[in-house]
């Protein structure tokens, strides 16, 4: 089906009207206090920019609109999962959240930022991106009260830190381009020092967000206290979205910025990362006794298995990357959000599980399902992941890279299999009934686990279009 | 149109049977009716013929699996000649037994459990029906034998059942390994999973693929209860009876059998049929002798299962694939009959199983009949479906006197015991008033019960008539041979009506010396036992070698716990260490540049 370029033109019309609307219905909504106006409005809207964007996605569009946007395979790739999440996220919400319709609100501020970053084809709406999601989720932490201060003010002060290096590593690129365009720099590279620093900076800031070995000790403090609806978001959103900006970043405007050895700077930088970012998670992880804190643990690790994609920086890497952060988000989706409902029981350490199972078998099925995904246990699409990324490690001759990834799976095991063993272990006590919302959050992350899990190619060539689109490296 | 949608109809009821206990058995049924409809459509445009019927399956469908970087795995199903043999066979039997276990599983609460595994059993018996290359037959082939364990364990809190089903794992078990060793040297050699690539590679003359072929062989040969792993079938027969007729009689054991038909080109021009022959000949002996032996009502069904397992791979041994095919056929309907009814008898019988004392069919003339039609089908005589398949065994082996003496001793020694099965516990006298609650209920006999039994009792001849009236047997079966295995077979069913029927006392009573010897199992199950004992001892051997690798292991593991919990006190929750890290981590990242 060839679809026209006014076609293609109008869906990105509709896509850019619907996120407007969405927080225009929003402000409303806020206004006139109705939580459920502000509930199926939101998905309503996001539902219509996913149509549109999944309609952009089917016609193969690639073209440039309002200057400073793209449109390609992997920015409507990722802009599909990214509304999905923040669509889960709103569902979980729905009785979760004492201010629902303000909820929404910085929701659909999250909506933009990702809109931004995604479509990005200028540093500055990247930047701008980055600053809108971060923002929006410190409001959604701190509206919860007095007790969410602490994490909400620790997330906006890495942040702030984040964007203002963020900000420094782009002026050092103005000699290079004086747009700020993501493309690659067309003056001679070698050796240039600036531009090394700029790629120290942009490294530093954006593993600052993506919460890589050493930039990551405020992951936890936040993730543990913040609502667990928002630490959903934190964990697939906000994380994520900085996966997107450093695979923008990196992979399209230093690819060409190569040592004397012939390989990219960058990778030996995410080389290292890895290897820390993974050890660091799963080590710590190992004697974590709060279920939160040991999933913003296991989810620091992850962003050590993505960034083995990063540092190999072939096509299959970014493949494979492409596909485990799309896998993570709906494995840590589903956790957060049963470790949501978990804590509205007022069940917040691991020995508090036992005999969930007794207690609500979906819960600690699912649970365990969405463990052993993490963990890399076929069939799950986990397992898959860790394969792409992996054995992209040893094509590209980085097979230490590889054994390390095996040898933290295997650690993570450990202490995935204590909170399972936990659940298993027979207490009688009361059924406990998981709310409508929460539920169907869970079945939609399990469905997709599972499913794609067991024929995942539908999901690798997705990835590997939006590899290509990226660029070759 | 794609032949998957054929599992569909049956998975869905499986899975939805687990939602209700009461309707379950229905919503089971419905499913697996479905399915074979289903079956019928797909199979609506294409041609059957059954001469063409062992012709390399082509695959007529392929599903990209995966592909990870080099390794592509697709999954190719075929629906041609052989194929469609066998899911036809599947769809007749699967809805009957369906229904028959409505009126035979009485337990309501585990009827979710029953139809999910039966249902998912089905499914995967068709999958195998459907595949073309190893990858789709190797899950197939893991579902057969991970819901055939279930099934045989599926009374677990009785005694008997769990052990049954361990021995049938185990079995099953070494059987996976031997058959992915042979798949993986398949690929490493030639690159290709699929059945008619390898067929008409011609590459077939290397030892490797030899060794390959031979380790998917004893594969086969676990699955389809061969000599030396016929003995867990045995057991199975602990397993609900519906699921005996299915699983262990008529569609799961033939697995084997039917893998090697289709690569038996493969084979030959490996020259390793007299491997397969030998073996076939071995278990058909060890299968009769224990048939003629034993008085456990269903294990005599198995062990003649066993025997007839082994003539399949007799013909095939011996290359007439066509006859191989001839009984497997007949033998899905005439032994899925005879373990309907076994289920009945016992069902009438509170469970009784040894012959000697039970009341088989009290004043039911439908299941009397049932039987005998059965029994004259599995003995082989003229004209009941039996035969043929028999007589088709003996005609191919006519070349080779030998085996064709063997084979006819054993035509006659299966008339003998299975009349033997027969008349003992019908001259059964009613002496004991103790045991009144054994052999009264034949009048309750339940309808869903009994009406499958017909519907097999006139499929068992009606294949014959219709091979009949197409007139093709000659082609098959000489007439010298006819004649040879119309005689042998009734002297057998004579000789068993002079010794169990027709004297007042039964001339071999239920201990003899003779039955003594022969009831243990011709000490393969001793062999078991010894070959368990040497890999405990070398497995002892291990354990101590294992505990010091576990301690080692173990400090490993408490020095990792230390570890995190030493980099744990670099959380502070405080900020300004943590602005500190991002300098460090700043500095850390121009160190890695600058080195």
């Amino acid at each position: 089906m060839a679809i026209s370029a006014i076609m293609q033109m109008q869906f990105v019309y509709i896509l850019v009207a619907s996120l407007i609307l969405l927080t225009v219905s929003n402000i409303l909504s806020v206004f006139s206090r109705r939580h459920k106006i502000a509930f199926f409005g939101t998905i309503a809207f996001l539902f219509i920019s996913l149509t549109a964007t999944a309609l952009l996605y089917a016609s193969n569009a690639s073209f440039y609109f309002f200057s400073i946007f793209h449109t390609n395979a992997f920015s409507e790739f990722f802009f599909m999962f990214f509304a999905i999440a923040i669509i889960m996220v709103e569902t979980l919400s729905y009785k979760y959240s004492h201010e629902l319709p303000a909820f929404s609100l910085l929701l659909s501020l999250v909506t933009f930022g990702v809109f931004l970053v995604t479509f990005a084809y200028s540093l500055i709406a990247i930047l701008v991106g980055l600053e809108t999601v971060a923002l929006a989720s410190t409001f959604m932490i701190i509206m919860n009260g007095k007790r969410f201060v602490e994490p909400a003010v620790k997330l906006f002060i890495l942040s702030a830190i984040s964007i203002a290096i963020f900000t420094f590593a782009l002026a050092l690129l103005l000699p290079y381009d004086p747009q700020l365009t993501l493309s690659l720099p067309g003056t001679s590279q070698a050796g240039s020092y600036l531009l090394g620093l700029s790629l120290i900076l942009f490294a530093g800031a954006l593993s600052l967000d993506a919460a890589a070995f050493p930039f990551n000790l405020w992951v936890p403090d936040v993730y543990e206290g913040s609502p667990s609806n928002v630490t959903a978001l934190l964990a697939s959103v906000n994380k994520k979205v900085s996966f997107i900006a450093i695979l923008e970043v990196f992979i399209i405007i230093f690819a060409a910025y190569r040592s004397s050895f012939g390989t990219p700077l960058f990778s030996l930088v995410f080389f290292f990362l890895s290897i820390f970012t993974m050890f660091f998670g799963n080590l710590v992880a190992l004697v974590q006794k709060n279920l939160k804190r040991l999933f913003a643990y296991s989810s620091i690790s992850q962003a050590g298995y993505i960034f083995i994609g990063i540092a190999v920086a072939s096509t299959a890497g970014i493949q494979a990357s492409i596909f485990y952060i799309v896998s993570h988000m709906f494995m840590i989706i589903g956790a957060f959000a049963i470790v949501l409902w978990l804590e509205s029981k007022s069940i917040r350490n691991i020995d508090e599980c036992t005999g969930l199972a007794s207690k609500n078998s979906f819960a600690a099925i699912s649970l365990t399902i969405l463990m052993l995904s993490m963990a890399g246990i076929p069939p799950l699409v986990g397992f898959i992941g860790k394969f792409l990324l992996f054995s992209s490690a040893v094509y590209a001759n980085d097979a230490v890279l590889a054994f390390i990834g095996i040898i933290n799976s295997f650690i993570s095991i450990y202490y995935y299999a204590k909170v399972i063993n936990q659940m298993y272990t027979r207490r009688q006590g009361k059924k406990m009934q998981m709310d409508k919302n929460i539920a169907i959050v869970v079945i939609v992350c399990l469905i997709f686990v599972i499913a794609v899990g067991i024929y995942p190619q539908i999901l690798i060539s997705a990835a590997s279009s939006a590899a290509s689109a990226l660029g070759a490296v | 149109m794609n032949p998957l949608i054929i599992l569909l109809p049956i998975l869905l009821g499986g899975i939805l049977s687990l939602a209700s206990q009461k309707y379950s058995r229905f919503i089971a049924l419905a499913g697996s009716v479905l399915s074979s409809i289903v079956i019928i459509f797909v199979l609506l445009g294409s041609s059957f013929s059954f001469a063409s019927a062992y012709t390399a399956a082509l695959p007529t469908y392929s599903l990209n699996w995966f592909s990870l970087s080099t390794l592509s795995v697709s999954l190719y199903l075929s629906t041609m000649s052989i194929n469609e043999l066998l899911l036809i066979l599947v769809g007749i039997i699967s809805p009957l037994i369906f229904w028959y276990s409505i009126g035979y599983m009485d337990v309501p609460s585990e009827n979710s459990r029953y139809y999910f595994e039966l249902s998912v059993f089905a499914a995967s018996m068709l999958l195998f029906a459907m595949s073309a290359d190893f990858i789709t037959m190797f899950i197939a082939w893991e579902g057969l034998g991970i819901t055939s364990y279930l099934l045989i364990g599926f009374w677990y809190n009785k005694r008997e059942p769990p052990y049954a089903a361990r021995k049938a794992i185990t079995t099953i078990i070494i059987g996976d390994i031997l058959m992915l060793s042979g798949i993986l040297i398949i690929w490493t050699s030639f690159h290709t999973f699929v059945f008619s690539t390898l067929i008409n590679s011609q590459a077939t003359q290397s030892t490797n693929f030899a060794i390959a072929l031979l380790l998917i062989l004893f594969a086969s040969f676990t699955k389809s209860a061969q000599f030396p792993f016929h003995e867990w079938l045995s057991d199975a027969m602990e397993g609900p009876t519906p699921v005996s007729a299915f699983l262990h009689s008529s569609t799961m054991v033939k697995a084997g059998v039917f893998l090697i038909a289709l690569l038996l080109p493969l084979y030959i021009s490996a020259h390793l049929l007299p491997v397969i022959l030998v073996f076939g000949i071995i278990t058909a002996i060890f299968g009769v002798i224990n048939a003629v032996s034993s008085k456990h009502i269903k294990k005599i069904l198995a062990y003649s299962t066993i025997e007839d397992l082994g003539l399949m791979f007799v013909a095939l041994g011996l290359g007439a694939i066509l006859a191989a095919l001839l009984l497997f056929i007949v033998q899905t309907f005439y032994k899925a009959l005879m373990f309907m009814n076994a289920g009945s008898i016992m069902k009438a019988n509170d469970e009784e199983t040894n012959i000697y004392k039970i009341y088989s069919f009290g004043g039911n003339k439908t299941l009397l009949a049932a039987a005998v039609i059965g029994s004259l089908s599995l003995a082989g005589v003229f004209p009941f479906s039996g035969f043929l398949g028999k007589a088709a065994i003996d005609t191919s082996a006519s070349s080779n006197i030998m085996v064709y003496l063997i084979l006819v001793a054993l035509d006659f020694l299966t008339a003998f015991y299975i009349f033997r099965w027969l008349f003992v516990p019908m001259k059964q006298q009613k002496s004991n008033p103790r045991d009144s609650r054994i052999g009264t209920n034949f009048a309750y006999a339940k309808k869903s019960m009994i009406v499958p039994q017909l519907i097999l009792s006139v499929i068992v001849i009606g294949v014959s008539l219709f091979a009949f009236y197409m007139n093709s047997i000659s082609q098959y079966i000489t007439t010298t041979d006819l004649i040879i295995e119309s005689a042998v077979s009734i002297a057998g069913v004579a000789v068993a009506l002079f010794v169990f029927y027709i004297p007042k006392r039964a001339l071999f009573s239920e201990r003899s010396a003779a039955r003594n010897f022969l009831s243990k199992g011709l000490f393969v199950n001793a062999a078991y036992y010894y070959i368990a004992r040497f890999v405990q001892l070398v497995a002892h051997a291990i354990d101590i070698f294992d505990y010091e690798l576990n301690r080692f292991f173990y400090s490993g593991a408490r020095g990792t716990t230390d570890l995190g919990n030493a980099i744990r006190k670099t959380e502070s929750g405080s900020v300004n260490l943590y602005l500190t890290a991002f300098a460090v981590g700043l500095i850390f990242i121009i160190l890695i540049l600058v080195l």
